[in-house]
């Protein structure tokens, strides 16, 4: 198992309930391919430096997973068939390329 | 056609002095009179994260106004951070959060 974050960016315009949907059906391909959702981060609506699919604006989900190493193409194009999810990247988490010192504890 | 060609020829080799120049300029700025801060990596001191690609604010500070991924020397990056900063750069790019180009807006 491998650890992963999962980024997707839906569409902005979408009520509670489509939002609700779209959740349940990437946490359902993340499962269908054998792996965990361990956190879910929500940014919301945010601004985007360019604009993706005609909008100025996406609604971001972030995901950290573990997965097994050669699942993540099934996940990202059982992803990609959906209307609202304008795009979607995973990215192996990669610690020990970390620059940043942890503060020590005195 | 042979005027044209000495022209081409001519203009290529003022290029090539105006080149030259720049190098000795650059030679002489090495040594000035006023020595140039050292500047410091902010990924070796420990203060920056360079495997964060959601820090948009941080990454705006090694991207010119236009976009592009400014060069080491110019943000004192030492080269295995820059190779690392260079691909955090680019995954910021692909979900929107840094632009690929920018305009140019003149102040």
């Amino acid at each position: 198992m491998v650890n992963y974050d999962l980024n997707v960016l839906l569409n902005p315009n979408l009520d509670a309930g489509q939002l609700a949907i779209e959740k349940e059906y990437i946490e359902n391909a993340v499962k269908n391919a054998g792996g965990t959702v361990t956190t879910l981060e929500e940014w919301g609506n945010r601004r985007l430096a360019y604009s993706i699919g005609n909008a100025r604006e996406a609604h971001f989900l972030i995901y950290r997973l573990a997965l097994a190493a050669d699942t993540t193409n099934t996940i990202q194009a059982s992803l990609r068939l959906r209307d609202h999810i304008r795009r979607v990247m995973v990215v192996k988490q990669r610690p020990e390329w970390a620059s940043k010192k942890k503060p020590v504890a005195a | 056609m042979a005027n044209d060609r000495k022209d081409r020829g001519s203009s290529s080799s003022s290029s090539g002095s105006r080149d030259r120049d720049d190098k000795r300029e650059k030679r002489n700025s090495k040594n000035p009179k006023r020595p140039r801060k050292p500047k410091v990596d902010p990924f070796k001191a420990g203060e920056l994260e360079v495997t964060d690609y959601h820090d948009a604010k941080m990454l705006r500070r090694f991207v010119s106004d236009t976009g592009k991924i400014l060069p080491r020397r110019r943000t004192g990056v030492t080269a295995k951070f820059q190779r690392r900063l260079a691909l955090t750069i680019k995954r910021a790019r692909q979900i929107g959060l840094l632009p690929f180009t920018d305009k140019l807006v003149r102040r």
